[in-house]
Protein backbone atom coordinates (compact mmCIF):
# COMPACT_ATOMS: atom_id res chain seq x y z
CA UNK A 1 0.00 0.00 0.00
CA UNK A 2 1.55 3.46 -0.99
CA UNK A 3 1.88 6.44 1.35
CA UNK A 4 -0.76 8.41 -1.30
CA UNK A 5 -3.13 5.55 -1.15
CA UNK A 6 -3.66 6.22 3.56
CA UNK A 7 -4.68 9.71 2.63
CA UNK A 8 -7.41 11.31 2.27
CA UNK A 9 -8.47 13.37 -0.76
CA UNK A 10 -7.60 17.41 0.80
CA UNK A 11 -5.17 15.79 3.20
CA UNK A 12 -1.37 16.43 2.97
CA UNK A 13 1.59 14.97 4.44
CA UNK A 14 3.43 17.90 6.75
CA UNK A 15 6.00 15.89 8.08
CA UNK A 16 7.79 12.50 6.64
CA UNK A 17 10.07 10.25 9.24
CA UNK A 18 12.03 7.19 9.21
CA UNK A 19 14.66 6.01 11.27
CA UNK A 20 17.81 8.41 11.46
CA UNK A 21 20.37 7.38 8.84
CA UNK A 22 22.91 6.66 11.57
CA UNK A 23 20.96 3.13 12.05
CA UNK A 24 21.32 2.26 8.59
CA UNK A 25 24.82 3.13 8.44
CA UNK A 26 24.95 0.29 11.34
CA UNK A 27 23.27 -1.79 9.81
CA UNK A 28 25.58 -1.66 6.43
CA UNK A 29 28.33 -1.60 8.68
CA UNK A 30 27.66 -4.94 10.20
CA UNK A 31 26.52 -6.73 7.18
CA UNK A 32 29.97 -5.35 5.49
CA UNK A 33 31.36 -6.58 8.06
CA UNK A 34 29.51 -10.37 8.10
CA UNK A 35 30.73 -9.76 3.93
CA UNK A 36 34.35 -8.84 4.56
CA UNK A 37 35.10 -11.54 7.39
CA UNK A 38 35.50 -14.98 5.48
CA UNK A 39 37.98 -12.88 3.21
CA UNK A 40 39.80 -11.22 5.96
CA UNK A 41 40.33 -14.94 7.33
CA UNK A 42 41.76 -16.55 4.14
CA UNK A 43 44.05 -13.24 3.97
CA UNK A 44 45.09 -14.25 8.08
CA UNK A 45 44.97 -17.43 7.07
CA UNK A 46 47.83 -16.85 4.00
CA UNK A 47 50.37 -14.76 6.24
CA UNK A 48 50.13 -17.10 9.10
CA UNK A 49 49.32 -20.96 7.98
CA UNK A 50 49.64 -21.18 4.54
CA UNK A 51 51.13 -25.04 4.15
CA UNK A 52 47.12 -25.68 6.37
CA UNK A 53 45.59 -23.45 3.05
CA UNK A 54 47.46 -25.53 0.80
CA UNK A 55 47.11 -28.88 1.95
CA UNK A 56 43.60 -28.33 2.88
CA UNK A 57 42.12 -26.26 -0.48
CA UNK A 58 44.13 -28.03 -2.75
CA UNK A 59 41.80 -31.71 -2.07
CA UNK A 60 38.98 -31.80 -4.72
CA UNK A 61 36.40 -32.74 -2.57
CA UNK A 62 37.41 -29.90 0.00
CA UNK A 63 36.97 -27.43 -2.43
CA UNK A 64 33.88 -28.24 -3.08
CA UNK A 65 33.06 -27.76 0.56
CA UNK A 66 34.64 -24.58 0.34
CA UNK A 67 32.87 -23.12 -2.33
CA UNK A 68 29.70 -24.73 -1.30
CA UNK A 69 29.81 -23.26 2.39
CA UNK A 70 30.93 -20.08 0.96
CA UNK A 71 28.11 -19.21 -1.17
CA UNK A 72 25.69 -20.42 1.13
CA UNK A 73 27.14 -18.25 4.01
CA UNK A 74 27.10 -15.45 1.40
CA UNK A 75 24.02 -15.87 -0.28
CA UNK A 76 22.05 -15.88 3.63
CA UNK A 77 23.88 -12.88 4.77
CA UNK A 78 22.98 -10.96 1.31
CA UNK A 79 19.64 -12.12 1.86
CA UNK A 80 19.30 -10.89 5.07
CA UNK A 81 21.35 -7.83 4.58
CA UNK A 82 18.33 -6.88 2.16
CA UNK A 83 15.46 -7.55 4.60
CA UNK A 84 17.33 -5.34 7.40
CA UNK A 85 16.87 -2.62 4.60
CA UNK A 86 13.36 -3.47 3.94
CA UNK A 87 12.82 -3.63 7.70
CA UNK A 88 14.47 0.40 7.87
CA UNK A 89 12.55 1.25 5.13
CA UNK A 90 9.22 0.46 5.49
CA UNK A 91 8.88 2.07 9.39
CA UNK A 92 7.35 5.58 8.25
CA UNK A 93 5.58 8.00 10.53
CA UNK A 94 3.76 10.26 8.70
CA UNK A 95 2.31 13.85 10.21
CA UNK A 96 -0.23 15.23 8.17
CA UNK A 97 -2.90 18.34 8.30
CA UNK A 98 -5.68 15.70 9.85
CA UNK A 99 -3.57 13.18 11.42
CA UNK A 100 -0.75 10.88 12.71
CA UNK A 101 0.17 7.84 11.01
CA UNK A 102 2.39 5.12 12.06
CA UNK A 103 3.44 2.35 9.47
CA UNK A 104 5.73 -0.19 11.15
CA UNK A 105 7.02 -3.55 9.53
CA UNK A 106 7.48 -6.15 11.96
CA UNK A 107 9.59 -8.71 10.66
CA UNK A 108 8.58 -10.16 7.13
CA UNK A 109 5.05 -11.01 7.34
CA UNK A 110 3.65 -8.24 9.86
CA UNK A 111 2.66 -4.78 9.31
CA UNK A 112 0.92 -2.30 11.80
CA UNK A 113 -0.56 0.46 10.48
CA UNK A 114 -2.39 2.78 12.92
CA UNK A 115 -3.54 6.11 12.93
CA UNK A 116 -4.64 8.96 15.40
CA UNK A 117 -6.62 12.40 14.80
CA UNK A 118 -4.80 15.29 15.33
CA UNK A 119 -7.23 16.86 18.13
CA UNK A 120 -7.10 13.53 19.96
CA UNK A 121 -3.25 14.22 20.89
CA UNK A 122 -3.16 14.82 24.13
CA UNK A 123 0.68 14.57 25.28
CA UNK A 124 3.57 14.64 23.67
CA UNK A 125 6.98 14.00 24.76
CA UNK A 126 10.93 13.42 22.81
CA UNK A 127 13.60 11.23 24.72
CA UNK A 128 17.32 11.52 23.72
CA UNK A 129 19.54 8.57 25.00
CA UNK A 130 22.94 7.49 24.47
CA UNK A 131 26.57 9.03 23.13
CA UNK A 132 25.53 8.36 19.43
CA UNK A 133 22.14 9.46 19.67
CA UNK A 134 22.96 12.65 21.65
CA UNK A 135 25.79 13.96 19.28
CA UNK A 136 24.04 13.16 15.94
CA UNK A 137 20.17 14.43 17.68
CA UNK A 138 17.93 11.05 16.92
CA UNK A 139 15.77 9.13 19.24
CA UNK A 140 11.87 8.73 20.36
CA UNK A 141 8.96 10.69 20.12
CA UNK A 142 5.96 9.40 22.39
CA UNK A 143 2.49 10.61 21.55
CA UNK A 144 -0.39 9.58 24.18
CA UNK A 145 -3.59 10.41 22.12
CA UNK A 146 -7.24 9.79 23.74
CA UNK A 147 -8.10 6.33 21.40
CA UNK A 148 -7.65 2.93 20.85
CA UNK A 149 -3.93 2.92 20.29
CA UNK A 150 -3.36 5.23 23.08
CA UNK A 151 0.71 5.33 22.70
CA UNK A 152 2.38 6.16 19.39
CA UNK A 153 6.18 5.76 19.21
CA UNK A 154 8.20 7.44 16.61
CA UNK A 155 11.29 5.23 16.97
CA UNK A 156 14.88 6.66 15.94
CA UNK A 157 13.86 9.58 14.42
CA UNK A 158 15.54 12.59 13.22
CA UNK A 159 15.40 15.80 15.19
CA UNK A 160 12.87 14.62 17.73
CA UNK A 161 12.75 17.96 19.93
CA UNK A 162 11.63 20.05 17.34
CA UNK A 163 9.40 16.96 15.61
CA UNK A 164 8.07 16.51 19.29
CA UNK A 165 6.90 20.64 19.23
CA UNK A 166 5.49 20.75 15.71
CA UNK A 167 3.21 17.90 16.61
CA UNK A 168 2.28 19.75 19.70
CA UNK A 169 1.76 23.05 17.68
CA UNK A 170 -0.10 21.34 14.90
CA UNK A 171 -2.45 18.97 17.82
CA UNK A 172 -3.51 22.56 19.45
CA UNK A 173 -4.05 24.47 15.94
CA UNK A 174 -6.38 20.94 14.61
CA UNK A 175 -8.41 21.22 18.05
CA UNK A 176 -8.54 25.21 17.93
CA UNK A 177 -9.69 24.46 14.37
CA UNK A 178 -12.44 22.16 15.25
CA UNK A 179 -13.21 23.65 18.74
CA UNK A 180 -12.44 20.53 20.77
CA UNK A 181 -11.98 20.88 24.20
CA UNK A 182 -8.54 19.64 25.84
CA UNK B 1 30.98 -46.44 2.18
CA UNK B 2 31.22 -44.63 -1.35
CA UNK B 3 29.78 -41.43 -1.04
CA UNK B 4 29.15 -39.65 -4.13
CA UNK B 5 30.51 -35.90 -4.01
CA UNK B 6 26.34 -34.72 -5.33
CA UNK B 7 25.44 -35.30 -1.80
CA UNK B 8 26.76 -31.82 -1.11
CA UNK B 9 25.18 -30.69 -4.29
CA UNK B 10 21.63 -31.89 -2.85
CA UNK B 11 22.52 -30.21 0.48
CA UNK B 12 22.78 -26.64 -1.40
CA UNK B 13 20.65 -27.02 -3.78
CA UNK B 14 17.72 -27.09 -0.94
CA UNK B 15 19.78 -24.27 0.76
CA UNK B 16 19.60 -22.56 -2.20
CA UNK B 17 16.04 -22.77 -2.79
CA UNK B 18 15.36 -21.46 0.66
CA UNK B 19 17.28 -18.65 -0.03
CA UNK B 20 15.89 -17.94 -3.02
CA UNK B 21 12.05 -18.26 -1.67
CA UNK B 22 13.32 -15.94 1.59
CA UNK B 23 14.73 -13.04 -1.25
CA UNK B 24 11.43 -13.92 -3.07
CA UNK B 25 9.82 -12.75 0.32
CA UNK B 26 11.59 -9.68 0.50
CA UNK B 27 10.99 -8.33 -2.85
CA UNK B 28 7.20 -8.63 -2.45
CA UNK B 29 7.43 -6.38 0.25
CA UNK B 30 9.64 -4.17 -1.92
CA UNK B 31 7.50 -4.29 -4.33
CA UNK B 32 4.21 -3.86 -2.99
CA UNK B 33 5.10 -0.91 0.08
CA UNK B 34 8.16 0.75 -1.49
CA UNK B 35 9.48 0.71 -4.84
CA UNK B 36 7.80 4.09 -5.53
CA UNK B 37 11.07 6.54 -5.02
CA UNK B 38 14.59 6.24 -6.69
CA UNK B 39 16.18 5.12 -3.43
CA UNK B 40 14.68 1.98 -3.50
CA UNK B 41 14.24 0.89 -7.11
CA UNK B 42 18.28 1.55 -7.04
CA UNK B 43 18.61 -0.17 -3.79
CA UNK B 44 16.63 -2.74 -4.67
CA UNK B 45 18.64 -3.24 -8.20
CA UNK B 46 21.68 -3.68 -6.15
CA UNK B 47 20.83 -6.27 -3.78
CA UNK B 48 19.18 -8.08 -7.11
CA UNK B 49 22.36 -7.63 -9.30
CA UNK B 50 23.89 -9.12 -5.97
CA UNK B 51 22.03 -12.19 -5.65
CA UNK B 52 22.29 -13.16 -9.10
CA UNK B 53 25.83 -12.33 -9.61
CA UNK B 54 26.24 -14.87 -6.16
CA UNK B 55 24.38 -18.03 -7.86
CA UNK B 56 25.92 -17.21 -11.23
CA UNK B 57 29.39 -17.66 -9.77
CA UNK B 58 28.14 -20.58 -7.97
CA UNK B 59 26.16 -21.83 -10.96
CA UNK B 60 29.45 -21.86 -12.88
CA UNK B 61 31.57 -23.73 -10.47
CA UNK B 62 28.72 -26.33 -10.33
CA UNK B 63 28.81 -26.91 -13.88
CA UNK B 64 32.68 -27.37 -14.03
CA UNK B 65 32.58 -29.71 -11.46
CA UNK B 66 32.22 -33.44 -11.84
CA UNK B 67 29.31 -34.39 -9.33
CA UNK B 68 29.64 -38.75 -10.09
CA UNK B 69 33.22 -38.38 -8.39
CA UNK B 70 32.68 -40.22 -5.05
CA UNK B 71 34.84 -40.43 -1.65
CA UNK B 72 35.27 -42.96 0.77
CA UNK B 73 34.62 -43.16 4.54
CA UNK B 74 35.07 -45.74 6.90
CA UNK B 75 32.13 -46.00 10.26
CA UNK B 76 34.28 -47.69 12.93
CA UNK B 77 31.85 -48.91 15.65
Amino acid sequence: MRIQQLLYPHEEVLIMLRRDQWILIKIVLFYGLLLVAPIFLIFLLQIYAPLWLSQHYGDELKKIIFVLSASFYYMFVWVFFFRAWIDYYLDIWLVTNERIISIEQQGLFSRTIAEQKLYRIQDVHAEVHGLVATFLDFGNITIQTAGKQSLFVFKEVPKPHAVAKNIAKLAEWDKKMKKVSS
Amino acid sequence: MDIPYYVFLIAYIISAFFGVLFFSFNMYHVVKYALQTTVSIFVTTFFVIGFILMLGVTAVFIAGTDWQQTFSITIGL
